[in-house]
């Protein structure tokens, strides 16, 4: 009786991936040239280059959070501007345009770096746009371009430099500096190959390269010059480089080196960390990480310190840049003026989220999403007035979890510096910590049992919160880890997810553990446990998610891939669908009734989903690049 | 915690063996890169006090400036008395100031941009604690293709206990895969007032010749190359047993200055446990501070203790934190099920904070039973109840003198950690019983041995020591004394005269000398005894500036460390590594108030300010590590900035440790008889520090590494009493940010 609906389910899913498939179909055939001549010879890195067309999935709304503003350029007459949102084109004026999102309109990676040029097959100037795992995009007014390699690491991009002689080089994380003609993708020198590059500047006959650890690399005449930490650079690390006549400003941890005729000749701003570095009448600009904008006049051959520029002594500048003859300073949230005054020339839009890096979500049934953030601390988020509420302290400031207590009105949220403890109205009643006899400070996920009793994960052990006492066990009481991920709990069961395996306590004893060695587990690292009817999932961290086969056995699930990581405490469960938030994959979806995985990609601000929640039939989808929301019935059409 | 999960800080400076050498960056000593070069032991025993003298060369192989961490694993009696390393032609001691004064000069070093170490006693957290008994040093620069020279020097008070005498220098590897010390000198000397009547080294790897051996001197003595320091140099002697107590004084009194002695008891008297049976009141600290390495060898002396017990003896266990919980109402039978129940109640109860320790007492004081023990495991940190030290031990004895002498118990205190409070724990033990004290990560074997041996026997009384004509101010060196053991004091003298001594039937008649270059270390033994006394005194009464002035005075004239005083080491290096707690994606920094930022560059691009946190004084960041991080040690570069905007570099290292440490058991077969010892060879991650296998009523197996096998290898005793059947036999593994992995084999106990 029951197998009817099962396959009426079945045939219905296999017409929406026909329909999918010839989606897709389409789709490819509108890609404009697509590389699959892989490496045939040595070094060449096989690359897609295809027109970006992406159709916004339906019912995903994101919730505005910073832009997150990582650098500038103009091109035509208007200012664009990169970062972890995506692409907002701004008119000379400041008014915003048009946005580009990360993950909407653009793939789910941040920009990292922009730059104009003018490329090989190319009519006219180019905005080239570096991503942080996505590849190049190249923007030519209307419509994207991606240039994709197939190599994750060459995705991993950091810098970007048009030359003029049409190529144009990218600096990559991990590759090194790649250079891409139009016809190929390949590192440009084997002597570059790789390095983690910060930045790139200069030309083709003498170019400049900055990196994280090695210092500073000077290619020309077919010959690299190094400048580390022995040649006088004051740290190995550099962020930007500029380049003004005979001279390169390479901007590191420890000042700017001025390095001339090979050799280093002196530290401007020395001491400040310097993230970028403009150099333009005579003067050098500075942008710091939270020290503002200094200025350095260069006349003097001298060391010299630098003074603030103008305005924002605390703030951090990612980009310094001239347009309309006025030095400009990219800031996370806006550009400003450096001149006699500090004027905001724009700002992003009003964002109602305090950061985009979220760990922790948990909506409640007032009509309110409580949002945990990687190290901002927390927001209140009310549905209703779209108020939101901001709480950051030095004990609420690395948010891991928020789980909320119905029964008692009271929300647990667990951070690295304690157990923040909640009333409905959402004021902070108390911080628990090792000094109130948790076994660690730094608590990873809590449970609340049906009796009261709260229990606390930590990479210690566990700690059990009653009224009268707090007490704990760990290895030493037969739990098969310290370090303890999650929580979850199964009837009078009590499952603990740890590095090490699964251990079930009852009654606080510790009655069984799996790992490996003694069961069918596959993968020892536990990170999200889901209990769903007499099942539980298990998320692990490189072993993808096992259940409870019949008969208790721990088993994989059938044509599901098993070697993803689900994040730490990234499942929830409705009475349709479990979600599971994984590192690069995005969210997993597993159908209760059709009893198949699917992988949801698109819609998602990053690949990396860090936190899954439903309420109404609401889906809460945080990433460590913004959240979205969805309903759940989009979800699973 | 999201995505950097995987990230465990962890001072690898943790653990350490007897003077390794390592790059920062490194996991293993590689004579490739930093090789010994040459080593050189000088070891002076005078009696109890043993002088170890060190001095290592080391040799850089690489073209490449190194920095390194010296760590040397101190013996748990040891105190650090001198420390230098060369530069160069030039020597760097490490000097001991007073507490406020080393700090503001270890400021001042640091703004001159130079890399000063600090060792200080107390103010600790549980994590530190840990390392406490490791002296850890950094070392820098090492010179490209050049050699580094250090140099390190330790008191160690040796226990004499039935006679007999055991004596170990710690080059034993633990944490590090052993050394090989291109030239390998020992020279030994030893001298006994009291006659040997033997002396034998234990250690096999180094072979030393004793070059003179008489009743009163052993002179010994081994060069070699190429020397694997794969095990302990260990020595262990006996004393003729006396027909009766003899008294021995020694003297030492450089000119102008007053003179010292020290005076050795050896008490004569059956050393044989007593048959009649004990009743054994153990209790047991279940209290947070307990947790870890505390827990771990508080448990592992709870259980030594029950499966030492004999049948007829009984025993009740009382475990205590902010309460008291136990086992039976009254002592039990011993028996191997009632041993096996007593470890698993352990095992099932919880960590709780507070400890009232005061309330365990009083319950245990409520036992009876003939011959009764109370038996303290724990660190002393009372923190309910009574808590003061002085008050607490008033109470006690108080309360103890109230119960009948016949029926009074001895207490017997198994104090554990760095930071046990021995000042409490000693007054407690002074109820008729005695005193050990492990610390957090030493061994404990040879202690707790010792310890228990002391069970049924009854320790010496009327200890008393006098001098006539009188003598100035005289301190006991030992808290209680059993047959068999030394009782010493040790005083000061003005006058040179002839004295006489006695101590119960033993008399010496000494000629106090106005100069003598003897005994060049009584002194200082005197000093540090008179600085336990004003410590105690302190104690009691409370601080005055006048205790501690005399406190830091004496500190600082014969080097040693104290609660007042700190030892500033050469500049350039560090011996207290900052505050980085193990198992947290999350980069804590403690510094001095000077400073008003910090950036932290981390090695996979990252680059975040550090926020200060006022409640806890410390700078904190999260961090991500990227995924494609494998397992190692990491370095992240912090930038101080003072607030007169002067910067200061320094690296961190940490460890990415996403895995457990994976065990493979193998044993060479499956089936045993009651009795036999099971073999074990395990393999296990370079990052497993301790190693233990667990069989069902047998005591367990602690693993080391073994060279010759290539692997870790002990064995399990299968108890005798075992019956048939298939037994799981339990492998755990711990790495230093205490990650368990377990490995399991059955066995077969066969008839």
């Amino acid at each position: 009786m029951q197998r009817k609906p099962t396959l009426l389910i079945a045939a219905a899913v296999l017409a929406v991936a026909g329909v999918y498939s010839a989606s897709a179909i389409l789709r490819a055939a509108r890609v404009l040239r697509a590389s699959t001549d892989t490496v045939e010879r040595e070094g060449r890195i096989a690359f897609s280059a295809a027109v970006l067309d992406r159709q916004i999935p339906a019912g995903f709304e994101a919730v505005q959070s910073p832009a997150g503003f990582q650098d500038a350029a103009v091109f035509g007459n208007q200012i664009f501007i990169g970062g972890a949102g995506g692409l907002f084109e701004y008119s000379a004026s400041g008014d915003l345009l048009r946005s580009f999102r990360t993950g909407i309109e653009l793939p789910a990676a941040p920009v990292t770096a922009l730059a104009t040029g003018l490329a090989v097959g190319s009519v006219g100037r180019q905005l080239w746009i570096a991503t942080a795992g996505e590849g190049a995009l190249v923007y030519d007014g209307s419509r994207f371009r991606q240039i994709r390699a197939e190599l994750a690491g060459a995705r991993k991009l950091t810098s970007v430099l048009p030359l003029a002689t049409g190529r144009v080089l990218f600096g990559g994380a991990t590759e090194g500096v790649l250079a891409f003609d139009g016809e190929h993708l390949a590192p440009l020198h084997p002597s570059l190959r790789g390095l983690h590059v910060t930045a790139l500047a200069g030309e083709e006959s003498s170019l400049w390269i900055g990196t994280e650890e090695s210092g500073v690399l000077h290619w020309h005449a077919g010959q690299l010059d190094r400048y580390g930490e022995p040649e006088g650079l004051p740290d190995p690390h550099v962020f930007a480089i500029a380049v003004a006549a005979d001279s390169a400003y390479a901007a590191t941890v420890s000042g700017v080196a001025e390095i001339r005729d090979g050799r280093i000749q002196r530290t401007l701003a020395p001491g400040f960390t310097v993230q970028s570095v403009l150099v333009h009448g005579g003067e050098l600009f500075a942008g710091t990480l939270g020290e503002g904008l200094r200025r350095t006049p260069l006349e003097s051959r001298t060391k010299a310190g630098a003074a603030l520029a103008s305005g924002c002594a605390d703030c951090s500048i990612s980009r310094v840049l001239i347009a309309g003859g006025a030095t400009l300073a990219l800031t996370k949230d806006g550009l400003y003026r450096a001149g006699p005054e500090w004027s905001a020339l724009l700002t992003s839009s009003e964002a109602r989220l305090t950061d985009r890096n979220i760990s922790a979500l948990a909506p409640d049934a007032e009509g309110r999403v409580w949002i945990g953030y990687f190290d901002r601390g927390l927001d209140i988020l009310d549905l209703n007035t779209q108020r939101v509420r901001h709480i950051e302290d030095d004990a609420v400031f690395c948010v891991n979890r928020i789980v909320h207590d119905t029964h008692r009105d009271r929300t647990a949220v667990a951070t690295a510096n304690g157990l923040a403890l909640f009333g409905a109205n959402g004021e902070k009643r108390q911080v628990l910590t090792r000094a109130d006899g948790l076994i660690a400070s730094q608590i990873t996920d809590v449970l609340f049992q049906p009796d009261g009793t709260m229990l606390a994960g930590t990479p210690a052990g566990v700690s059990f919160i009653e009224p009268a006492r707090i007490s704990s066990v760990y290895a030493f009481h037969g739990l098969v880890n310290n370090h303890v991920y999650t929580l979850g709990q199964m009837g009078s069961r009590t499952l603990v997810g740890t590095l090490g395996g699964l251990s079930t306590l009852e009654s606080g004893l510790v009655t069984a553990s799996y790992t490996i060695s003694n069961s069918g587990f596959k993968h020892n690292w536990v990170t999200a446990l889901q209990p769903v009817g007499n099942d539980v999932f298990v998320g692990t961290y490189g072993g993808g998610i096992l259940h409870t086969a019949p008969g208790g056995a721990w088993t994989t699930f059938d044509g599901f891939p098993a070697s993803f990581e689900v994040n730490p405490n990234a499942m929830a469960a409705s009475s349709r669908a479990v979600y599971a938030g994984t590192l690069d994959r995005g969210l997993a979806l597993y159908d209760r009734a059709s009893e198949r995985w699917r992988w949801i990609t698109r819609g998602l601000p990053s690949l990396n989903v860090t936190a899954v929640a439903i309420e109404a039939g609401v889906v809460y989808i945080g990433t460590d690049n913004g959240l979205v929301r969805v309903p759940e019935g989009s979800l699973l059409q | 915690m999201k995505h950097a999960l995987l990230v465990a800080f962890s001072a690898m400076l943790a653990f350490g063996d007897a003077g390794v050498l390592l790059p920062t960056d490194a996991k293993q000593p590689d004579p490739a890169v930093l090789s010994l070069e040459e080593m050189s032991i000088d070891v002076v025993i005078d009696n109890r006090d043993a002088r170890v003298s060190i001095r290592q060369i080391y040799a850089n192989h690489t073209g490449k400036i190194l920095e390194g961490n010296y760590t040397f694993a101190l013996p748990s009696r040891a105190l650090v008395s001198d420390f230098a390393i060369w530069d160069d032609v030039t020597r760097i001691p490490g000097v001991i100031l007073e507490r406020k004064r080393a700090e503001e000069l270890y400021s001042d070093i640091r703004i001159r941009a130079l890399d000063p170490g600090l060792l200080q006693m107390g103010e600790r957290d549980a994590a530190e604690a840990g390392r406490g008994a490791s002296f850890v040093a950094r070392v820098a620069p090492i010179p490209a293709w050049g050699t580094k020279r250090v140099e390190i020097e330790y008191h160690e008070r040796l226990a004499v206990d039935q006679l007999k005498g055991y004596f170990a220098i710690p080059l034993r590897p633990d944490v590090y895969r052993s050394q090989t010390a291109g030239k390998l000198s020992v020279h030994l000397e030893f001298h006994s007032e009291h006659p040997l009547q033997s002396f034998a080294f234990t250690s096999k790897a180094y072979p030393l010749k004793v070059d003179e051996q008489s009743a009163h001197l052993v002179r010994a003595s081994f060069d070699g190359r190429s020397v694997n320091l794969s095990e302990d140099l260990a020595a262990e002697y006996s004393l003729v047993a006396p027909a009766t107590d003899t008294l021995a004084v020694t003297t030492h009194r450089d000119a102008n200055e007053p003179g010292f002695f020290e005076a050795g008891l050896v008490a004569a008297g059956h050393a044989e446990t007593t048959t009649a049976p004990r009743t054994i009141i153990a209790l047991f600290d279940t209290s947070l501070s307990m947790q870890w390495e505390k827990l771990e060898r508080s448990y592992q002396a709870l259980e030594t203790l029950l499966r030492s017990l004999k049948p007829g003896d009984r025993f009740n266990l009382l475990l205590f934190n902010s309460t008291v919980t136990t086992m039976s109402t009254a002592p039990i039978q011993i028996a191997p099920g009632a041993i096996e129940k007593a470890l698993a109640f352990v095992r099932a109860s919880r960590l709780t904070g507070g400890t009232d320790l005061q309330a365990a007492l009083d319950i245990a004081l409520k036992q009876t039973g003939p011959n009764l023990y109370i038996v303290l495991l724990s660190d002393g940190g009372a923190t309910s109840g009574i808590i003061g030290n002085a008050k607490l031990a008033e109470w006690y004895r108080a309360r103890c003198s109230r119960i009948a002498a016949n029926q009074r118990p001895r207490t017997y205190v198994f104090a554990v950690g760095d930071d046990a409070n021995l000042p409490l724990l000693k007054l407690l033990a002074r109820a008729n019983g005695t005193l050990e004290h492990v610390r957090s990560t030493e061994p404990p074997e040879f202690k707790l041995n010792a310890f228990l041996s002391k069970l049924g026997r009854d320790p010496v009384t009327d200890l008393r020591l006098t001098a006539s004509p009188g003598v100035g101010l005289v301190y006991p060196l030992d808290e209680s004394v059993f047959p068999g053991s030394i009782a010493s004091w040790v005083g000061m003298y003005e006058r040179a005269r002839r004295t006489t001594f006695a101590a119960r039937q033993a008399r010496a008649v000494v000629d106090l000398p106005v100069q003598s270059a003897a005994h060049p270390d009584l002194p200082r033994t005197w000093a540090k005894a008179r600085v336990d006394a004003l410590l105690e005194q302190i104690e009691r009464d409370g601080e005055a500036r006048a205790l501690i002035d005399e406190i830091i005075r004496l500190s600082r004239k014969y080097k040693f460390v104290t609660p007042y005083t700190s030892f500033l080491a050469a500049p350039r290096a560090l011996l207290r590594p900052r505050l980085i707690r193990p198992g947290d994606p999350v980069l804590r920094v403690k510094t001095d108030p000077s400073i008003a930022s910090i950036t932290a560059v981390f090695p996979f691009g990252l680059v975040k300010n550090l926020r200060y946190l006022k409640p806890e004084d410390t700078w904190q960041t999260r961090f991500l590590a990227p995924p494609d991080m494998r397992d190692g040690v990491y370095s992240v570069r912090l930038v101080l900035r003072d607030r007169e905007g002067r910067t200061f570099r320094e690296s961190k290292t940490f460890v990415i440790a996403s895995k457990p440490p994976e065990v493979r058991v193998r044993l060479d077969r499956t089936r045993y008889r009651a009795g036999e010892i099971v073999r074990l060879k395990v393999g296990a991650s370079d990052t497993a520090r301790t190693i233990v296998a667990r069989l069902y009523g047998a005591e367990p197996a602690r693993l080391r590494w073994n060279a010759r096998m290539s692997s870790n290898t002990g064995d399990l005793l299968v108890p005798s009493y075992l019956a048939a059947g298939r037994y799981k036999i339990t492998v755990t593994a711990e790495d230093f940010a205490h990650n368990i992995g377990t490995g399991e084999v059955s066995i077969e106990v066969v008839p």
